[in-house]
């Protein structure tokens, strides 16, 4: 997915698709807001949609303070499993 | 879109602050439209359902935060607000409006209708066991015979399950009828016989 085309409906048919999981809109939406404040994130508005019964999408845009801090997240995340892998092939 | 799904989405609006309101809303339609192509109508209206609960759920106490203020006391110009804004949508949809007034009027009329009833004949006792409201038996003495009344000892259930003698046939005034504490020794009797 591009995400400069990121929109409600395509972030959660991508998580479901990925995680095999159920995401409420409500709950992506928190936190879509929640990135949005601490900078991460900036959320727009398209143009209306008849199949969305007129209604705009709310595309959400990654800024470079969100990518610094998605690279981080990743390290960190990365250090972490680090430990694991070794035990984890073998199973 | 179904009607059931049309109203739930409307409702959403409600809740949801003006920020995410369309997105939200147009991207559950979206997601909506599309499972009822692959799973059918029940299961997309069952989601739905589920979505709208999480939705209130995470932007309900956010809405009812706005109008507390910061020493959590209601503030009156965020009641006034939220009253204003209400009023504008429901006369921007005035069909949506016309099914929500009709529905809660049945639901409230039908409620009240069904507890009414259920009160009346099945969870107030009557004052007498075993005997028609106004048929019963009583242990008094008539005091009264111009006005037709008789002075009735207010243990009269007891007195009637214990040394009944009398039918009075008469009707007892509703409000005298029900609530045991309510009833008054004193009734017009318009008929007297031996049992």
């Amino acid at each position: 997915m591009r995400l400069h085309e990121a929109y409600g409906a395509s972030l959660i048919r991508e998580i479901e698709g990925t995680t095999g999981r159920r995401v409420q809109a409500g709950s992506l939406y928190i936190t879509l807001e929640r990135l949005e404040r601490k900078g991460f994130l900036t959320l727009r508005s398209g143009e209306s949609e008849p199949g969305r019964g007129g209604r705009p999408k709310r595309f959400a845009d990654v800024t470079e303070e969100g990518v610094r801090a998605l690279s981080v997240h990743r390290r960190a995340l990365l250090r972490i499993w680090d430990g694991l892998e070794a035990r984890l092939e073998n199973t | 879109m179904s009607l059931y799904a049309r109203l739930l989405l409307r409702s959403m609006r409600f809740v949801l602050p003006e920020s995410v309101r369309d997105g939200l809303v147009g991207d559950l339609e979206e997601l909506h439209q599309e499972r009822k192509v692959g799973f059918g109508r029940v299961a997309a209206g069952l989601w739905l359902t589920s979505q709208a609960r999480v939705v209130v759920a995470c932007y309900g106490p956010r809405l009812a935060r706005s109008f507390v203020d910061r020493n959590g006391r209601w503030s009156v110009s965020g009641l006034v607000g939220l009253v204003r804004a209400s009023a504008r949508q429901l006369m921007r949809a005035p069909g949506y409006t016309s099914v929500v007034v009709l529905m809660m009027a049945l639901g409230v009329g039908v409620n009240v209708t069904a507890f009414s009833l259920l009160d009346g004949v099945v969870l107030t006792p009557m004052p007498y066991s075993g005997v028609g409201a106004d048929r019963f038996r009583f242990g008094g003495q008539p005091r009264d015979p111009n006005l037709g009344g008789l002075d009735v000892d207010p243990e009269l259930p007891r007195l009637a399950r214990t040394r009944g003698l009398l039918r009075v046939d008469g009707n007892l005034p509703r409000s005298k009828r029900f609530g045991r504490h309510r009833w008054r020794p004193r009734i017009r009797v318009q008929r007297l016989r031996l049992v």
